[in-house]
């Protein structure tokens, strides 16, 4: 204090002053660690892993032009009417708003009619487009002798027309059997708002879009004690189902098993019904509104525990004697049409009801366990119908005076596969593309999302293959459009799926803040507080040097 | 008697010849229950549910199914399994008062698989494999991989083999969960891998409020190829759903030691299961003959006399489908004396096991393996510690009768902290009539704090130890044969050895535990004290200390003071 009261001498001063400077470093040197190293520091090591993402193109998706592009070719007798019909087609045509057609007309040639002695004679010719997603008109001019019809739907990808044929007509023909622009269209529209849109009928029953389908074949046989089956399975798939997989395969991948089911009711009580008609005595009948509640008890044991592919389930119910036959009734009182009892799930499966013949239950010499052979023709025919529309083959409405070859040695038409393939094509693009989209939007929303590389890399995956396909698809290479598409499809489940997004997600932030708060607060009050002081002091020293200069 | 066996030999092959003939399948399924009265008083119920698929090629492996369990099928060829064995047990099994069970099991669930020569990644395919398995069964086998799990090269070698060259213990993972608690919701989906579920056979018995109130009670699923001829040209898959179960009859007979399938199971028969090729019940009558006797309600049509290992028994054979069952059938042991306890003959070898030290620091595991045979013989001991349990194996010491002997192999391969377990497999000769203590020593460590299971003051449990061995004799050996997949090929089975694989006690230590809510108070605790030591270090480096005047300072003080003698002099008023 005594000190104090003298310090009026030069020197004195010098050293407060310098004092002064090094508290003020001191105070710098506060800020510079905790606020200017610190908090990036710690920002930056709290900070949810991100990788940037393309959101402007994710968000141009939406405007995505899609159009497929479509090459007819049309050989006529005469030359003028095929120019003519081309002209028509044009223009009937010309609304389409998702298929861009290019007509060609090709001249007529021998090998056409060398071989058009009966329509199947047509088929074997070598003329028909090679290449998927391409159609060829023919005109036959004999065609009348064969069919009624004015034009036939050939198995490959050729439509045979005769000379009465008009272009009205094949645009009808190419609208609803081939093209399907009307059923490709309320798909998208009913991916994109699904509040606002359904589905069509086959849209709601195929199976969506998956890398690989599992096939699960069920035998019930709910009475093995009374009834034996003798029935070989594995062959029957086999024989029936593997060809025509073989057919899709490109689509997808298949995997089929089966399984017996013993002591497995339907839970479900059928009705008696005495008939007079026929040589069976009664039946029983199972109405239509209870079918679903079949399904509920078996799907305990159908589902698989290690696969994760989407699985059709296909099982054949056979009913023990009695209780034989059981027959399906509709809402109305009448048996189904046709005198199958069988019935089909949406985007589930099918269920075969197949009663055992009267002469085995009724045939008191033998002994139980009765053995029956089921009809493996009539099960397969049955499951393999239901597996086209699952899979996505349309039943299609006829049209009059247009037919199409039957299905002989194919189980799959060529056309049917070029329509699948445009309607999966699409489907995987658009849901490619709203997966995509409500991930970015998450990411907007929820912070806590981490993305890392791998994810990353996907995405970006995705949105070059979203694009690569819309472009193949403009120029018409639908097989490589396809590919690029179940490409875009899986990698975007693969993105959005991962495990890895979640693992920040328990980690809200109020808890953050729990535990930064105590540490936080005490020392960055005196820290920011000090900035005010800094800054007087260099104010302050602005001043002097100013005055100094001024003297 | 001898004609009634033939006759029901006969029928049971003319069930096999049908069944061939005219089921285009290629798989057979056989339901057995054994029952045995123990010398101890309980009685031991075995049942076994065996499917035998013959497999035609790789190609469709696992991928139609008849018989055989789709659910585990599907598992067992997505992860390349070869052979599996789980169970599922509560209780324990005492060999001393007991004899040996037909399916050794530890307390908790113990999980052993073989996977095929071209699995890739052996370690995750293991991982998988419990997690489905967990989901088929109901059971935290979940919490399986490789911290947990062994690669024991002697343990396992024996049971299903089919080829005969060398095998590579790479491919075996073995893990138990001592921990676990086995009840109805593992029975349920375990019934439900039977072909007849529990609607029909032998399987009806199975009701969980009476095989919950057993002494020990064991679920087993056994998975392994067997050759389907004498030189193993073809290979089939054998499936044994076990479950053992041990009643103790002075809790459930009243005054008596008399029991019947209604008493142990609840109700009575009413069939064999139509899938089933055959489904007998069988009861050894042979304490008949030495201890109490009892009479069988209804006289068993036929009885086998087994003889195996040098050691005679005797069993009352019931074929269910040939009973023609109308109704319920029940089978009732009357015993002619109330609660004569036979002489209790212990097995040649049986062990025990538990822990010494003090304290939390020094512990030590202590097995006593007995062998009361007159001949040396040659045992593997497999100890199975989980990593936070640290051995040190120079304290290892193994003393029999007294002496130090020295083992004749010695696997080692030291725990990592949270990587892998303590692997300890010792062959050793134990001598003949003898009691050799195995001796090692433990510490007990800290672990992280998110590594304590919930209820960490309940302890931490170390797994049983497995002793193998290939007996001689066949005495209280109820075991199935190696080439043999039902009860029935156990009878009259003589071979070189019987193999019994002794599972001990399992162990349960307290760790040093410490209070959960200490992370946080630590946090908030440390940063209090940064923020505290903080503040006047900030102050002094970079604000100037400067004095005020005087007389504020002094204003203050005498406001102080005057305000405490005011306070004094109150209280002086007062008192």
């Amino acid at each position: 204090m005594a000190l104090k009261k003298e310090e009026t001498s030069d020197d004195f001063a010098k050293v407060e002053d310098n004092n002064d400077a090094r508290r003020v470093y001191a105070a710098i040197s506060f800020v510079v660690v905790l606020i200017v190293i610190g908090l990036p520091l710690w920002w930056e090591t709290t900070d949810v892993y991100r990788v940037p993402l393309p959101y402007s193109r994710i968000a141009a998706l939406d405007s995505l032009d899609v159009t497929l592009a479509m090459n007819i070719s049309i050989t006529t007798l005469d030359a003028a009417r095929g120019d003519k019909l081309i002209e028509d087609l044009k223009d009937i045509l010309k609304t389409s708003k998702l298929f861009q057609f290019t007509f060609r007309a090709l001249p007529l040639e021998k090998k056409h009619f060398a071989l058009a002695h009966s329509p199947e004679g047509l088929e074997s010719g070598s003329f028909h487009p090679r290449k998927s997603g391409e159609l060829f008109l023919l005109e036959v001019p004999g065609l009348t002798r064969f069919t009624p019809n004015h034009v036939m739907v050939g198995l490959k990808r050729t439509v045979y027309f005769s000379s009465e044929a008009t272009a009205v007509k094949l645009s009808e023909v190419l609208e609803l059997l081939l093209l399907r622009e009307k059923s490709l269209r309320q798909m998208v529209a009913a991916m994109t708002t699904p509040t606002e849109t359904d589905q069509d009928r086959s849209g709601r029953r195929r199976m969506p879009a998956a890398e690989e389908y599992d096939i699960m074949m069920t035998v019930v046989n709910p009475e093995p004690e009374k009834l034996q089956i003798d029935w070989d399975l594995p062959e029957a798939v086999q024989d029936y189902l593997e060809p025509f997989l073989y057919e899709l395969s490109p689509l997808a991948g298949y995997t089929v098993k089966s399984q017996w089911l013993y002591f497995v009711t339907l839970n479900v009580q059928p009705k008696l019904v005495i008939d007079t008609s026929g040589f069976g005595h009664q039946h029983y009948a199972l109405a239509e509104d209870l079918l679903p509640q079949i399904i509920t008890p078996l799907e305990k044991k159908l589902a698989s525990r290690v696969s994760r592919n989407p699985c059709l389930n296909f099982v054949v119910y056979i009913p023990p004697c009695e209780a034989a036959p059981l027959h399906i009734y509709t809402r109305q009182g009448v048996r189904v049409k046709g005198g199958v009892d069988a019935f089909l799930s949406p985007r589930w499966g099918g269920i075969v009801i197949h009663n055992p013949s009267h002469m085995v239950c009724h045939n008191s010499s033998v002994p139980e366990p009765k053995e029956y052979s089921p009809d493996t023709v009539a099960i397969m025919g049955v499951f393999l119908a239901q597996l086209r529309l699952l899979m996505g083959i349309p039943e299609l409405e006829g049209i009059s005076r247009v037919g199409q070859l039957p299905l002989s040695t194919v189980s799959l038409r060529q056309w049917e596969f070029d329509s699948l393939l445009r309607m999966r094509t699409l489907e995987q693009l658009t849901s490619a593309k709203l997966t995509l989209q409500s991930l970015s939007q998450l990411l907007g929303k929820i912070s806590n999302i981490v993305i890392n590389d791998a994810v990353g890399n996907s995405i970006y995956q995705v949105v070059d293959c979203v694009e690569r396909a819309a472009h193949l698809l403009k120029i018409g290479q639908l097989d490589e459009a396809f590919n690029e598409s179940k490409k875009a499809f899986l990698s975007a489940e693969a993105a959005f799926t991962d495990p890895s997004l979640l693992a920040l997600l328990y980690f809200p932030d109020d808890q953050k803040y729990a535990v930064y708060i105590p540490l936080f607060l005490p020392v960055m009050i005196p820290v920011v507080m000090s900035l005010k002081n800094i800054c007087a002091w260099f104010s302050g020293r602005m001043c002097s040097k100013h005055k100094l200069k001024k003297e | 008697m001898r004609g009634a066996l033939y006759a029901s030999v006969f029928i049971s092959f003319i069930h096999l010849f049908f069944s061939v003939t005219c089921v285009p399948q290629n798989d057979y399924f056989d339901e057995e229950l054994l029952l045995k009265p123990l010398p101890s008083g309980h009685v031991f119920a075995y049942f076994q549910f065996t499917t035998i698929w013959d497999l035609e090629s790789e190609a469709t492996f696992y991928q139609h199914y008849h018989l055989f369990p789709r659910a585990l099928g599907e598992i067992v060829g997505w992860y390349n399994v070869q052979e599996l064995h789980i169970s599922l047990t509560a209780g324990l099994w005492r060999y001393e008062h007991w004899g040996y069970p037909v399916h050794d099991a530890a307390p908790g669930a113990e999980m052993w698989a073989w996977f095929k020569e071209d699995t890739k990644n052996v370690d995750t395919t293991w991982r998988e494999l419990a997690g489905a398995l967990s989901g088929l069964l109901c059971a935290s086998l979940n919490s399986i991989d490789a911290s947990n799990s062994l690669n024991p090269e002697f343990t396992f070698q024996l049971p299903g083999r089919v080829s005969s060259r060398a095998v590579n213990s790479s491919y075996l993972r073995y893990a138990t969960l001592p921990r676990e608690i086995v009840c109805t919701e593992n029975l349920t989906p375990w019934k439900k891998l039977l072909p007849c579920d529990a609607k029909k056979g032998l399987s009806t018995l199975l009701n969980a409020g009476h095989i919950y109130n057993t002494n020990y009670h064991s679920l087993g699923i056994h998975l392994r190829p067997v050759c389907r001829d004498s030189n193993c040209s073809q290979i089939s898959v054998e499936l044994r759903q076990t479950l053992s179960l041990v009643y103790d009859m002075v809790i459930l007979g009243i005054g008596n030691q008399d029991f019947s399938i209604k008493k142990l199971f609840g109700i009575g028969l009413s069939g064999a299961c139509p899938l089933a090729t055959m489904s007998n019940i069988y009861i050894d009558t042979t304490l008949n003959e030495t201890g109490a006797s009892f009479k069988l309600s209804p006289p068993p049509p036929a009885v086998i006399a087994s003889s195996r290992g040098g050691y005679e028994s005797k069993f009352a054979v019931y074929d269910v489908k040939a009973l023609g069952i109308d109704g319920m059938f029940n089978i009732a042991a009357f015993y002619s004396s109330p609660r004569v306890h036979g002489v209790n003959l212990p097995p040649v070898l049986y062990a025990n096991r538990y822990i010494i030290g003090y304290g939390q620091e020094y512990g030590g595991i202590v097995t006593k393996v007995y062998n009361g045979l007159w001949k040396p013989l040659d045992v593997v001991y497999l100890e199975n510690i989980p990593w936070f349990i640290p051995l040190y194996l120079h304290t290892l010491k193994i003393v029999a009768n007294g002496k130090e002997i020295k083992p004749l192999l010695k696997r080692y391969i030291p725990g990592k902290a949270r990587t892998r377990p303590y692997y300890l497999e010792v062959a050793l000769r134990l001598p003949a009539r003898s009691t050799t203590e195995i001796y090692i020593e433990f510490d007990y460590v800290f672990l992280k704090w998110q590594e304590y299971p919930p209820d960490a003051n309940h302890g931490f449990y170390i797994g049983a130890a497995i002793i193998t061995a290939l007996l001689p004799v066949g005495r209280n050996y109820t075991g199935l044969p190696q080439d043999g997949s039902t009860i029935s090929s156990s009878f009259n089975a003589s071979r070189d050895g019987y193999l019994v694989q002794i599972r001990t006690e399992t162990l349960i230590i307290t760790m040093p535990t410490p209070d959960f809510s200490m992370p946080y108070n630590v946090i908030c605790l440390a940063c209090t004290v940064v923020a505290l030591a903080f503040g006047p270090l900030h102050n002094m480096t970079t604000k100037r200390l400067r004095l005020k005047d005087e007389g504020g300072q002094n204003h203050l003080i005498s406001l102080l003071k005057s305000a405490f003698k005011r306070s004094s002099e109150k209280k002086e008023k007062r008192s």
